[in-house]
Formats: structure tokens, C-alpha cells, sequence
């Protein structure tokens, strides 16, 4: 699979069918950051700067996962699914973490170590173009 | 029978077979359990049954360590007691709260659950609310199916009592024959026989100036946590460190229910969270997401249940903890209206559809801890009974809990991939131990008097009763080992009762 495509898939496998326009309105007419932030976490606008930053805060914790190649070897096994299996493999992985409580915080927000290592992908390929 | 102390002769002296102090929900529901019986029940009720400022006054205290209410304004001294302004809220404690955690220091009841299971069912009668089976049958058919059920979590379901016990059993308890109220008498000394086995009689004074004796065959001490205690260690004439301390044990322990907006719930599926929300005065039960045992053993955490409130409103409501501050609790409580009145106008006037998130409110059993105490001042009230000091507590195993609380509650929506939950900054790893952000407390005093068979680990033993004394019994949540994280009135309810059966049952003999 094209590496472009397998970040795209791994970044919107979470939260697919979230917000509708209404409670985007909601959201958005808040004065406090913080909901900002949290709609663009749950919203996945991409790129968001946010899910970057989340991604950059996992990278500072664990330096050792500072790679591509290793952060995509330890989010999909096998790299030549579908785009529709690897993104099913991608949740399957996330549901399972939350069930095994590997989790890690993150700037507060308790996620499953594989979407926190979908973000940190996410922002090395953000800031390596 | 109703008698006004105020209007008695000075010094006159009243008999009877069981002499209660405290017309709270303990002392009422003992009364009404020896109601038409052949036993002379005296009632005895600090205040009347309208709200005075002065009576109020003296409940007046000092609190250090953790934030809290002003004690003056966190009980009410009418007839009724606090339940003139309670929310209502009514729920078994769990299996669990009765057992010995080796993770929870002096952990464990003295019996299990199921020895309160019939008072239980006493006690609902009382509260006038429905029976587990019936509650539950109630919730699945209207909100069937239920929407938590994992290995991890549970739905543990509040009744909202609608009850007053002022309100309500006033005239039962004021007609019945063999009952005398007696309002406007507060009790300040309790006095034993010479060698401190048994109490003689309790003196009581009033703002009229007058001061009467109690003497009585049985007597049972039902004022509230912070009221048995002081009765206790205020009653020195003959034992230095006060009555039923030979162990330095009486107003140690005393506990609190935990109650903080810990994190927020952001949903990225529609979820029907109402049987979770906190506008619970239109409903008649609610459910709490609650930690299975086997969860809180694997954790070694202390017992704890999380509640929703939809998160734009949340935010516009100031902590309990900073509005409750009037030493008069109808202004404390005139503040905390105005606060959440004030959010939901907010609210309502942007006309817009509520959020897809949450604030998610923990609800947590305090770890018993005997440096959480209440202690005498050298400071006096206006009837010369000596104030107290609450230092109120808390310990790493709160903060623990609450935090892995947290992150159970994070799987069980993660995995369910439901939503994602944010800590409150006081929870995140990097905050100090200390900090519990605007921690509540939910004005349950428990504790303080606690039970244990072992004299040197309890100031009552199994049966209520203070040990070493052979007539003088506690009823109430000062008597609870354990907290639990439910609201106390409907275990005090029922533990009260339970000792009632036991005083039958030795008057039986």
C-alpha cells in the first residue's frame, strides 16, 4: 500500500461516522479552547494540528518510537491489506488495547496506545512532508 | 406526645424506657419502629420544627485540612434533621463495602450485607421507595435495555426519595401515646455512674435559660457524625477523654463521600446517557456507572461511581464547594440554586443542541483514616457545650482511585468505541498528590464513632451499643466502618433499625 494512503487510512480509522453538523454548530460557538481542541480531536479534520501535537507529546515520551518505518510496523503487521482491512485491523487494535487497558495519557486524554501511535505517525509524516 | 423544653419548669426531670437524642432520620426511624409498643419513647430534638438561627448556631465549628462546608451550615438542627433539604438519593451499599480489603486499612464490617438485607427492605418502607426487584424491573422497562454492561462496569440505580421526615411523620410521632417529642432540647453532658458503665442521665439546656435531666433505661445517641462524637469526648466530667474513649478512638475515622467532576466524556456515537444524568429531580431513580469487585480488587482501589452532566452546562456551574460557604444553610443553599439556575438560563438562551460530551462526576468512598477526625475547642457555644474542629483527611489512596476510576470508565467507552475521556487536570500524571482540584464533599458525615467487635478498634460494637458502657447505643452513619461511595441515609436507615431489633430483642429476655 502507497504510504500516503496507509496514513490517510490509519488516521481517519478512529471516530469514522462522528459529528454531525449540528453539534459542530454547538461546539464550535463555545468560547473555551479546550473545545476547540476536543473537536478536532473527535473531528479528525485532517491535518489537524491538534492530533499532531497529541503525536509529538507521544514521540516526547517514548523517543524510541521516533520512526516511520517503526511506528508503521507497530501499527499494521502485514502492509498489504486493503485499505479496508488495514483500517479494520487499525480498530480491531484500538478496541482490544482499551480491553488489555494499554492505554497512555496524553495531555490528558486516555487513548489506546494505537491511536496515540497513529498521531505520532501522523506527525512525523506531517513534519517530513 | 409533644413537649416544648422552653416551657417546661427549670430542672425538671423526665423518665423514660428509651431515650433518643436526635430527631434526625436514625432517631425518627427508631421512634416510629416502637411506636403503640408498651416502652416510653423520649425523643429529644435540639431545635423545633421551623428553622432557628440560634439553634443553627450551635453546630458552629472549625474545619482544617482538606476544603469544606462551614459545619454550621453543612447539618440542620430542626426536627427532621438534614433530610429538610436532602436530595433524596437512596442506595444499598455494595457487597463489597462490607468486606476486608487488604489494600483498604481498617477495612471490613463486622457482618455482610445480607445481614442488613431485611432492614433493607424496613428501611425502603420508611423512605417510602421501591424494593431492588421492583426498581429494577421500573428501570429496564423504561429505559430497557440498560446501556452499561461490560465485565468492567455496571449500573448501580438511585431511588429519589421524595421523603421529609419532618414533613412527613411529624404528626404520627407527635400523636402516638407512647412517644414524647421533646423539641428545644439539646443535650450537653452525659452523666454515668461512678464506674462509667452505665449513663444515668443526659442533662439538656435551651436558649430559654432552662436546663432539664433525662433519665431512661436505654439510651441511644442519633445526632449525626459530628454530634455523637462531640457528645462523647464534651462529656468529661467523669472521664477525662470523654465517654466510650478509653482508646482514643471516638471522632477519629471521620469520612466523607468524594465528589468531583474527574473528566470529560467526548462521544463519537450517539449514546443515550439520560438515565446517567444528574437532572435527577424530574426522575425517581438514576444510575450511576459503577466499578465491578473484581475490578476494584485487580486496581486496589476504594469503591467509586461516575455520573454524566451534559458538559456545556457543566462548565458554567461553580464547584459546590466554592458556593456552599454561608454559615446559613438556606443562603448556602439560596447561592447554589442561583448558581445552577443561572448555568441552565445560560444554557437554554443559546438555543442550540446540546453537546456530544460529558462531564463525568466520580462519586468516591473516603479510606478510613484516624487522622481525619473531629476534636473539642477550648471555644464554647451559646449553650457551653465546648465546639469542634473538623480536620477533615484524605489520603493517596483517594487520588489513586479516582484517577483509575477514570481510565476504567476511558476502556469500557474505548472499547466499546463509544468516546474518549479526558482527565481533569488535578488527574493527570503530572499533577501533584495533593490536589484535588475543587473536590466536593457530598455533606455525609460518617465514621466517627465506628464499629468493631475489638474494643481498642471500634468505639461500638456489632450491636451499636458504645463498648464498656451497658446502656448507651449510636445509631447512625458515625457508626459505619466503611463508607461505601453510596449516600448514607438509606444504610443509617436500616443499621438504626437493626438495633432497634436488638433492643426488642433484649427487652424480650
Amino acid at each position: 500500500m502507497n504510504k500516503r494512503n496507509f496514513i490517510k487510512i490509519i488516521s481517519l480509522s478512529l471516530f469514522p461516522d462522528i459529528l454531525n453538523s449540528n453539534t459542530s454548530r454547538s461546539i464550535s460557538s463555545a468560547t473555551d479552547v479546550a473545545f476547540d481542541d476536543a473537536l478536532e480531536f473527535i473531528s479528525l479534520s485532517p491535518p489537524p494540528s491538534f492530533l499532531i501535537n497529541i503525536g509529538q507529546c507521544y514521540l516526547y515520551r517514548r523517543p524510541w518510537e521516533n520512526h516511520r518505518g517503526l511506528l508503521a510496523a507497530l501499527l499494521l503487521n502485514d502492509d498489504s491489506l486493503s485499505e479496508q482491512g488495514a483500517s479494520s485491523e487499525i480498530n480491531a487494535k484500538i478496541e482490544m488495547d482499551f480491553a488489555d487497558s494499554d492505554m497512555v495519557e496524553i495531555d490528558g486524554w486516555l487513548l489506546s496506545l494505537t491511536e496515540a501511535r497513529q498521531y505520532a505517525l501522523l506527525s512525523l509524516s506531517d513534519s517530513q512532508g | 406526645m409533644l413537649i416544648d423544653a422552653r416551657k417546661l419548669d427549670d430542672d425538671s426531670v423526665l423518665q423514660g424506657d428509651i431515650c433518643i437524642v436526635g430527631a434526625g432520620a436514625a432517631g425518627i426511624s427508631i421512634a416510629l419502629d416502637w411506636l403503640h409498643s408498651s416502652s416510653n419513647i423520649i425523643l429529644l430534638e435540639s431545635g423545633g420544627f421551623d428553622y432557628s438561627p440560634d439553634v443553627q448556631a450551635l453546630n458552629d465549628g472549625q474545619t482544617t485540612g482538606q476544603k469544606y462546608y462551614p459545619l454550621q451550615s453543612s447539618r440542620l438542627r430542626q426536627f427532621g434533621g438534614t433530610t429538610a433539604l436532602w436530595a433524596g438519593m437512596c442506595t444499598q451499599l455494595d457487597e463489597i463495602d462490607f468486606k476486608t480489603r487488604d489494600w483498604v486499612a481498617d477495612s471490613g464490617w463486622a457482618f455482610s450485607k445480607s445481614e442488613l438485607a431485611s432492614f433493607y427492605a424496613r428501611a425502603n418502607e420508611i423512605l417510602k421507595i421501591m424494593g431492588e426487584q421492583k426498581l429494577n424491573h421500573y428501570i429496564v422497562s423504561k429505559y430497557a435495555p440498560c446501556s452499561i454492561n461490560s465485565n468492567k462496569v455496571w449500573n448501580k440505580l438511585w431511588q429519589h426519595s421524595k421523603l421529609r421526615f419532618g414533613r412527613d411523620y411529624r404528626q404520627e410521632i407527635v400523636k402516638a401515646k407512647n412517644i414524647t417529642l421533646v423539641t428545644h432540647a439539646s443535650v450537653v453532658n452525659i452523666e454515668c455512674n461512678s464506674s462509667i458503665s452505665k449513663v444515668v442521665s443526659l442533662e439538656t439546656k435551651n436558649h430559654s435559660g432552662k436546663t432539664h435531666k433525662v433519665t431512661s433505661k436505654q439510651f441511644i445517641l442519633a445526632a449525626g457524625a459530628i454530634q455523637n462524637a462531640r457528645l462523647l469526648l464534651a462529656s468529661r466530667s467523669q472521664a477525662k477523654n470523654g465517654i466510650g474513649n478509653d482508646f482514643d478512638l471516638v471522632g477519629r475515622y471521620f469520612m466523607e463521600h468524594l465528589e468531583v467532576d474527574s473528566s470529560e466524556l467526548w462521544l463519537s456515537k450517539p449514546f443515550d446517557a439520560s438515565l446517567y444524568t444528574r437532572q435527577k429531580s424530574r426522575l425517581i431513580a438514576s444510575a450511576e456507572i459503577a466499578i465491578e469487585e473484581k475490578i476494584q480488587k485487580q486496581y486496589r482501589i476504594l469503591n467509586g461511581t461516575v455520573s454524566l452532566t451534559p458538559l456545556n452546562y457543566a462548565r458554567l456551574v461553580k464547584p459546590r464547594i466554592q458556593t456552599w460557604r454561608d454559615k446559613d444553610p438556606r443562603k448556602a443553599m439560596g447561592t447554589l440554586l442561583s448558581d445552577w439556575s443561572a448555568a441552565s438560563r445560560i444554557v437554554n438562551a443559546k438555543d442550540t443542541p446540546p453537546l456530544n460530551a460529558y462531564q463525568l462526576t466520580t462519586r468516591l468512598e473516603q479510606a478510613p483514616n484516624r487522622n481525619s477526625r473531629i476534636q473539642l475547642l477550648n471555644d464554647k457555644d451559646s449553650l457551653g457545650l465546648a465546639k469542634v474542629k473538623l480536620h477533615w483527611q484524605l489520603t493517596e489512596l483517594e487520588k489513586k482511585s479516582l484517577r483509575a476510576i477514570q481510565m476504567i470508565v476511558a476502556e469500557y467507552f474505548g472499547e466499546m468505541n463509544l468516546g474518549r475521556v479526558k482527565l481533569s487536570p488535578f488527574l493527570t500524571s503530572d499533577s501533584s498528590a495533593n490536589d484535588y482540584g475543587d473536590l466536593n464533599g457530598g455533606w455525609h458525615h460518617m465514621g466517627t464513632t465506628k464499629m468493631n467487635q475489638d474494643k481498642t478498634k471500634g468505639v461500638v460494637d456489632t450491636n451499636c451499643k458504645v463498648h464498656g458502657i451497658a446502656n448507651l447505643y449510636i445509631a447512625g452513619s458515625s457508626c459505619f466502618p466503611t463508607s461505601g461511595s453510596a449516600n448514607p441515609t438509606l444504610t443509617l436507615i436500616a443499621l438504626s433499625l437493626r438495633l432497634s431489633d436488638h433492643l426488642k430483642q433484649g427487652l424480650a429476655e
